[in-house]
């Protein structure tokens, strides 16, 4: 049978992955922290049918050139990418981005560490800072009840304002950055979680060691981008309505050899 | 047997080879540095028809693939903003080390690191430097100039290998993007030739030129297949008219 089939069946699957790829961004565009993915594609092995450099003659002439049928497409990866996101005032006291490197220290509440840009904390019953899900900030702060302003400064220290206009500092919030942020596996509630492919997590204070600074009452929206999204899903429609064609094609073609004899 | 049939048989199964090569293409697409193969044919005289020593006076031709080629024309430049993506603007390719120690280019810039911080391709390949070893990057914010230096935090670090191909056609290709040619076709870029961080190079598939690929080649397919029904219907009316007594 002929190889188009499934080279364009290749194609076809390749194609229905990116779509699902860029629709899971497109359903994040407002996904505060969210990172986008990426399909990476490469082509698959060729069948070799005559190699450049073979004896074309008795008199020991070379073929200049081969001949060598490619076979479809492959997905190398999808990865993430760690471009920054926009920033959105919030005024919120407990709303922080990280500008520059960094990722927020979580704890799950299996115990697991995990890792987020997501910055939009909460108080829990105890003054715990948490997010919106409920797991600690690392490393963890308490925020006292009667405490009537938070502050949080530029390199992560926390501190509070209480009555009679006592400051207090309570500690510091330390980010942790990769080697390869691309290598995190992403858990779903905008949390990452360290793979071989990113190395361990190294810790440090904010603005201190190439890491980010953090901004009080603002958030990172998703790194989204709607109009790229779009364009990318045309072009990924388009060529899976392409290779069906070629299927069709192909398909055409046995028909027509089919047919010669009746 | 009428000699064509098969002539006629062989150029239509041509048309499926270049079938193939159309859909691989239009498989990749979406392939970042994917670089198109082009088909041509050839005439190719049949062996002899009579018997060994009998004089030949027949002249029949079968289509054979004659070559077939890599289009090096550059693809379209697509901004990505993603640090670890670059492309090459100019006759230049990236050095990649094979599993195996060989060399291979590449125009897929679209990297990535490993836990140790080494540059590597989508496939897991290292990216060679200019030295020919593979590069290694740190932690922190990646920047690249436009002659290939790369830098960690604004520290260089070190410098992407770039390289030129002499001859065009004896590129071979292998799979992940890659393509193979001899040592002494290659040489160091030129000042032709830059890297551009934050872009990606998109396969020079011309896709409207395929989609019209398509329907020609099959429509000579169905031609070809025309002759060989002719053929059977001549052969037809020969074994059942020939000898009929009319009347």
């Amino acid at each position: 049978m002929m190889r188009s089939l499934w080279t364009a069946s290749t194609g076809m699957a390749a194609q229905s992955l990116n779509v699902d790829v860029i629709s899971n961004n497109i359903a994040n565009v407002n996904t505060n922290g969210f990172k986008r993915g990426r399909a990476n594609f490469q082509d698959l092995m060729y069948q070799q049918i005559k190699s450049p450099g073979a004896e074309a003659s008795a008199a020991g002439t070379q073929l200049p050139t081969g001949i060598q049928v490619g076979l479809g497409v492959r997905t190398a990866s999808v990865d993430s990418i760690f471009s920054e996101g926009s920033f959105q005032q919030t005024n919120n006291p407990l709303d922080l981005t990280i500008q520059g490197r960094g990722f927020f220290q979580i704890q799950m509440a299996n115990g697991d560490s995990a890792y987020t840009r997501a910055g939009s904390f909460s108080l829990d019953s105890t003054g715990q800072i948490v997010t919106q899900n409920g797991d600690l900030l690392q490393p963890g702060i308490t925020i006292p009840t009667d405490a009537q302003s938070i502050q949080i400064a530029q390199d992560g220290t926390v501190s509070v304002t209480q009555p009679a206009g006592i400051q207090t500092v309570l500690g510091q919030i330390q980010i942790a950055d990769f080697l390869n942020p691309a290598g995190l596996s992403k858990l779903g509630g905008n949390l990452f979680q360290p793979s071989n492919a990113s190395g361990t997590a190294v810790i440090g204070n904010p603005t201190e060691n190439g890491l980010g600074s953090m901004t009080q009452g603002t958030l990172e929206m998703s790194n989204v981008s709607m109009v790229e999204e779009m364009v990318n899903l045309i072009a990924g429609q388009r060529a899976y309505e392409m290779n069906s064609k070629a299927i069709q094609a192909s398909d055409e073609m046995l028909q027509t050899a089919n047919q010669i004899k009746r | 047997m009428n000699l064509g049939y098969y002539i006629s048989g062989v150029a239509s199964q041509m048309s499926q080879n270049k079938m193939d090569g159309i859909a691989h293409n239009l498989a990749n697409v979406n392939s970042v540095g994917y670089m198109e193969d082009r088909t041509s044919f050839s005439s190719m005289f049949s062996g002899k028809m009579g018997r060994e020593g009998a004089p030949d006076k027949t002249s029949a031709a079968f289509l054979s693939t004659n070559t077939q080629y890599v289009s090096t024309q550059a693809g379209t430049i697509r901004q990505t903003g993603n640090d670890l993506d670059f492309s090459v603007h100019g006759d230049g390719y990236f050095r990649i080390q094979m599993k195996d120690g060989t060399e291979a280019l590449t125009r897929a810039g679209n990297f990535k690191l490993d836990a140790e911080g080494k540059l590597l391709t989508q496939g897991g390949l290292a990216v060679l430097d200019k030295n020919g070893s593979p590069v290694q990057l740190g932690l922190g914010k990646i920047s690249a100039t436009e002659n290939g230096a790369l830098y960690v935090n604004g520290q260089p670090v070190a410098e992407l290998g770039i390289a030129m191909i002499q001859d065009s056609r004896t590129i071979q290709k292998i799979a992940g993007t890659l393509i193979r040619t001899g040592q002494d076709n290659i040489r160091p870029a030129d000042g032709s030739v830059s890297v551009h961080q934050a872009e990606l190079e998109e396969a020079n598939v011309n896709s409207v030129l395929a989609m019209t690929q398509i329907v020609d080649t099959m429509r000579t397919y169905q031609s070809m297949m025309k002759v060989v029904e002719q053929y059977n219907q001549l052969s037809g009316q020969l074994s059942d008219r020939v000898g009929v007594v009319q009347g």
